[in-house]
């Protein structure tokens, strides 16, 4: 975990393609991505990603988020549009 | 009216919403999407909350567009802001997503929630206005 909160820009820079878990965390409420958090762990892979999410002790002020554009597969397209949710007990 | 940005060169509009869960509150971001009936979460978000299946208030079935049938389960979330809306107790459907991270979001922001939101799109700009 850094122990230095660090600017988006930086995030950026730093680890462009991860997700990563921000604490102490500033994202006004309009913007599309964070201004600043520190790091407190990230991974290219989101499964791993996940499992270290499981591990997690509660944070303050955080955030999950994906670092930069994710890379777009031009052979697939990803369908949402319609779908429904059925309740069973 | 306030004014929220998104980014119109994503594959799909993203927001940022915070939730709130047994572990406490996270901001992340869902995909806008006026064609799922309901609000819904990655599991692994939703674990991230504090959430998991002993949690349930029922199980919930998502059914896509082709009929394909994935079995998840709903909870009640304390506390959902997006869009400069507050909401709570909320019923939020979790579901595995993979689909849905691959695209830097944890969710789908259904019809449940925007369905009572006065929203204004302006897609060339990003820009989503809020009355």
């Amino acid at each position: 975990m850094e122990n230095r909160k660090l600017t988006w820009e930086q995030i950026r820079s730093e680890y462009d393609q991860e997700w990563v878990l921000l604490d102490n965390c500033d994202w006004p409420e309009e913007g599309i991505d964070p201004s600043a958090g520190l790091v407190r762990f990230h991974s290219k892979d989101r499964a791993e990603f996940d499992r270290l999410l499981g591990t997690l002790a509660p944070g303050f002020d955080s955030a999950i988020v994906f670092v930069g554009q994710p890379e777009r597969n031009s052979r697939v397209v990803t369908t949402r549009g319609y779908s429904r949710v059925e309740f069973g007990n | 009216m306030r004014e929220f940005l998104f980014d119109p060169n994503q594959p799909a509009p993203l927001v940022r919403a915070v939730l709130s869960g047994p572990k406490g509150a996270f901001r992340l971001r869902l995909i806008l999407d006026t064609g799922a009936h309901t609000t819904q979460l990655s599991k692994a978000a939703m674990h991230c909350l504090g959430f998991n299946e002993d949690n349930r208030t029922r199980e919930a079935y998502s059914i896509g567009v082709g009929g394909a049938r994935e079995k998840g389960f709903e909870v009640i979330v304390s506390r959902f802001f997006v869009l400069g809306a507050k909401f709570q107790d909320l019923p939020v459907c979790a579901f595995n997503m993979k689909y849905v991270e691959d695209e830097g979001a944890d969710g789908l922001l259904g019809w449940d929630i925007v369905s009572q939101l006065h929203l204004e799109m302006n897609g060339p700009k990003g820009l989503l206005k809020v009355f």
